[in-house]
């Protein structure tokens, strides 16, 4: 089953934040977007991230004309869903005003992009017109979007008219004029059902195009970059969130962009302290593959990204009360599906949080240990962060550099000790909590360590 | 020819009637047919779609506005297609509504039509910026059921008609009064404040002022106040409800202030959902309720029939109602009132 991309907005990843700022102009090309299949064909996405990268090229040619653009797209708000009035004129049904007149709106809103595209020098992006449609339903060539049964249909029809304006009182000569109103229409239905596949055309490139600008746009604004596609790897330069870092920067605060690097031949293992955005990693990793497999910018200075068919990411933080589940149950079922996968022999990338942090140390500690044992699996990408002792040797290593002069330093490192930095007690009087308590626990382990 | 003189002195005016039958579309189509000598580009709608819902419930026909050539106006795609008039389809709305979304047309001959607008204020608001800009109005004419029902405030229409009727009160002293009543609320004055409560942060729920500091209350709406936040109504200076204002919401603010009582801020006279007695021992013991915005009643129009067939006598009804308002009372269908 392929996955849609409305099923990844309310995700773990935040991806909500990205396609809630992504400035569509029309509410149609949005329910298309939404309808977008998780794409894991090297080709397709290829394809996709060719057409921003050149529009892109263009854009940036148009440099100071750019605001222009960005307001004048705006055209493409007249864009609606008119796949209810396509279908009624497939089935050869009378159309009336109101459906001939979005039919119109169609056309010319197609003409006015193209006109667009081409001011801007950006031939390359134009679509199809429907003009034979336009001027059928434009037969007085005035360019507007309005419509009504033109007198200039008809002679017959302009007489009628002419006579009943004469005599508004007389109802008979309204009905004449409303039947021949309903013949011209039913001529003009038949015309452009002709156009039937065209006009169907015209409206999902629109929308298309829509979206390929919104894209493209978001990149700019967002500093986004194109990733490079790789087999079996995961290269990020400076990567970041770019929810985390709007709210952030609400507090006046910056976001410290992350360096990471994986491949399929070791699972990673992140320890560090709390609050040292470890789970903040996971997150942006599983936002930065949603982004790769729908075709968006991707958050960093420049992204390796492999293809996988299924993203995982687990935490210990789901409860399923409903089920009956503890919220270790939860977890471990979850983490079981990831393993299943992995059976399958399935391309997968897996987030894991903190497993079995909820559980005691001892068993906690090996469950962790020979997860990361499992995971070593060719077709498997893999991070895994713990605060538990893991000794596996059998995994890439990296570290939160943690408190350096009273403060959290997010930069992660590579490192060969299976020592996880020890800074709870650091922390919890970093936040002032009660200090009698952070004085007993200091006692308790140097008691222990005597 | 009475009250015309000041509705072409205004950009919007609604009209609106206190019941059904109480000849509110006569007085539409009044208007109309008195403003067609002053070529005055105008566009008319309605808000509200309960109204429809009932006449299909009692069976009775919602009357048909006559328009004359070259008038914009807004109605329901249902609407739209069953129109006995030939017009120019201008533009369709995106939000849906029961019967459909909302296009603007222009008339190119006269005619008549069924009209349904926008059926929310902020619809209705929209409709009338988007009007403005895409043709060239003078008046946007509103056709405003004030059912308790109906989602869509008349209120930001700068200018108002009221009409009223035996179908409210078969007793002259009742009708009198009730009409006064609302004459009242229509008429309650803009607050100070107004600059600060029209900005986003205020858009739901209730606020108090203290300290000259805004403090948001838990309780979202007066409906279901709880006591939880009394202390905060206790001494504060204004407070501000979005929503309705209820009974029980001013007794309670009544209650808490001993001495001084607070201003009462609702968004418009639609807002007031409160009985005459209760508005009455408020403003007596010197409360003081305050709107955000609020349109000038340029007039009151009475349909002295009854639809249960009786009727009052047009002269007295309309000179105890003026007496009692201080304002013009109009009965348009005896009179016959000509340009």
């Amino acid at each position: 089953m392929v996955m849609k991309l409305r099923k990844y907005i309310d995700t773990y990843s935040d991806f909500r934040f990205i396609i809630e700022n992504l400035e569509l102009e029309s509410s149609f090309s949005k329910q298309i977007l939404l309808e977008k299949p998780f794409l894991t064909n090297k080709k397709e996405i290829e394809n996709q991230y060719y057409r921003i990268k050149s529009l892109l090229n263009s854009i940036s040619r148009i440099d100071f004309l750019l605001n222009d653009f960005k307001r004048e797209k705006h055209r493409l708000c007249e864009l609606r869903d008119i796949r209810g009035t396509i279908s009624r004129l497939e089935s050869g049904a009378i159309l009336d005003d109101i459906e001939l007149f979005e039919l119109k709106s169609l056309a010319l809103t197609s003409s006015k992009i193209n006109t667009l595209l081409l001011e801007y020098k950006l031939d390359e992006f134009t679509t199809i017109t429907i003009d034979q449609v336009l001027s059928l339903l434009d037969p007085e060539g005035k360019n507007i979007g309005s419509f009504y049964v033109y007198d200039s249909y008809s002679q017959e029809l302009r007489e009628l008219r002419s006579k009943y304006k004469q005599n508004p009182e007389d109802s008979d000569l309204l009905d004449a004029v409303f039947n021949k109103e309903s013949e011209i229409r039913a001529s003009i239905s038949k015309e452009i059902s002709k156009d039937v596949e065209l006009i169907k055309e015209v409206l999902f490139s629109l929308a298309e195009l829509d979206i390929l600008i919104a894209k493209t746009l978001q990149i700019v604004e967002f500093k986004l970059t194109i990733p490079k596609i790789e087999d079996g790897l995961l290269c990020y330069q400076n990567m970041f969130h770019p929810k985390v870092e709007a709210s952030l920067l609400m507090e006046n605060k910056q976001f410290q962009p992350i360096n990471i690097k994986l491949d399929n031949m070791l699972p990673v293992l992140i320890t560090g302290a709390n609050m040292g955005g470890k789970s903040v990693v996971l997150k942006t990793l599983a936002l930065n593959q949603i982004l790769f497999q729908f075709g968006f910018g991707i958050p960093a200075e420049s992204a390796q990204i492999s293809i996988v068919e299924s993203i995982h990411f687990c935490s210990g933080d789901d409860q399923n009360i409903d089920k009956g589940l503890s919220s270790f149950a939860a977890e471990i079922l979850k983490i079981n599906k990831v393993l299943e996968e992995i059976r399958r022999g399935k391309r997968i990338l897996a987030l894991i949080d903190e497993p079995a942090r909820t559980t005691n140390p001892e068993e906690g500690t090996a469950l962790t240990e020979s997860l990361v044992d499992m995971l070593k699996q060719k077709n498997v990408l893999s991070v895994v962060t713990t605060h538990y002792n893991v000794s596996n040797n059998k995994c890439l290593r990296y570290r939160v550099k943690g408190i350096e002069n009273g403060k959290m330093n997010y930069t992660l490192t590579e490192t060969d000790t299976h020592f996880v930095p020890k800074e709870a007690i650091n922390i919890a009087r970093t936040l002032g909590v009660d200090e009698e308590w952070v004085s007993k626990t200091e006692e308790i382990l140097s008691l222990k360590q005597k | 020819m009475p009250f015309i003189q000041q509705i072409l002195k205004s950009d919007s005016l609604s009209i609106v009637g206190l019941e059904k039958n109480t000849g509110k579309t006569v007085c539409l189509n009044y208007v109309l047919e008195r403003l067609k000598g002053y070529k005055v580009k105008m566009a008319v709608t309605s808000i509200g779609i309960d109204g429809e819902s009932r006449d299909q419930v009692t069976n009775t026909q919602k009357p048909e506005i006559f328009l004359s050539e070259n008038t914009i106006f807004a109605t329901s795609e249902k609407h739209y297609k069953e129109r006995r008039l030939i017009s120019e389809l201008i533009s369709i709305g995106s939000e849906m509504t029961s019967l459909g979304r909302i296009v603007t047309a222009c008339t190119k001959y006269e005619g008549k039509v069924l009209l349904s607008g926008p059926s929310s204020t902020a619809s209705l608001s929209r409709w009338i910026t988007e009007t403005r800009k895409t043709t060239e109005t003078d008046l946007i004419i509103v056709d405003g059921a004030l059912s308790r029902l109906s989602l869509a405030s008349p209120a930001i229409c700068s200018s108002m008609i009221l009409s009223t009727g035996a179908a409210l009160s078969s007793n002259i002293k009742t009708l009198v009064n009730k009409t006064a009543y609302v004459v009242e609320l229509i008429k309650v004055d803009i607050t100070k404040h107004f600059k600060v409560l029209t900005s986003d942060k205020f858009t739901n729920g209730i606020f108090v002022l203290c300290n000259n500091e805004w403090i948001k209350l838990k309780t979202e709406s007066s409906l279901v106040f709880n006591g939880d936040d009394a202390s905060l109504l206790e001494d504060c200076e204004a407070v501000y409800i979005s929503g309705a204002l209820t009974d029980r919401f001013l007794n309670l603010v009544s209650q808490k202030n001993g001495t001084l009582l607070p201003e009462v801020i609702v968004k418009d006279f639609t807002k007031i959902f409160v009985s005459e007695p209760i508005f009455r021992n408020f403003s007596k013991r010197g409360g003081r309720i305050k709107v955000l915005s609020k349109s000038s009643l340029i007039a009151v129009c009475v349909n002295p029939l009854s639809p249960a067939g009786f009727r009052l006598d047009s002269d007295i009804l309309c000179k105890e109602l003026s007496d009692k308002i201080e304002l013009p009372v109009y009965d348009i269908v005896k009179n016959g009132y000509e340009a």
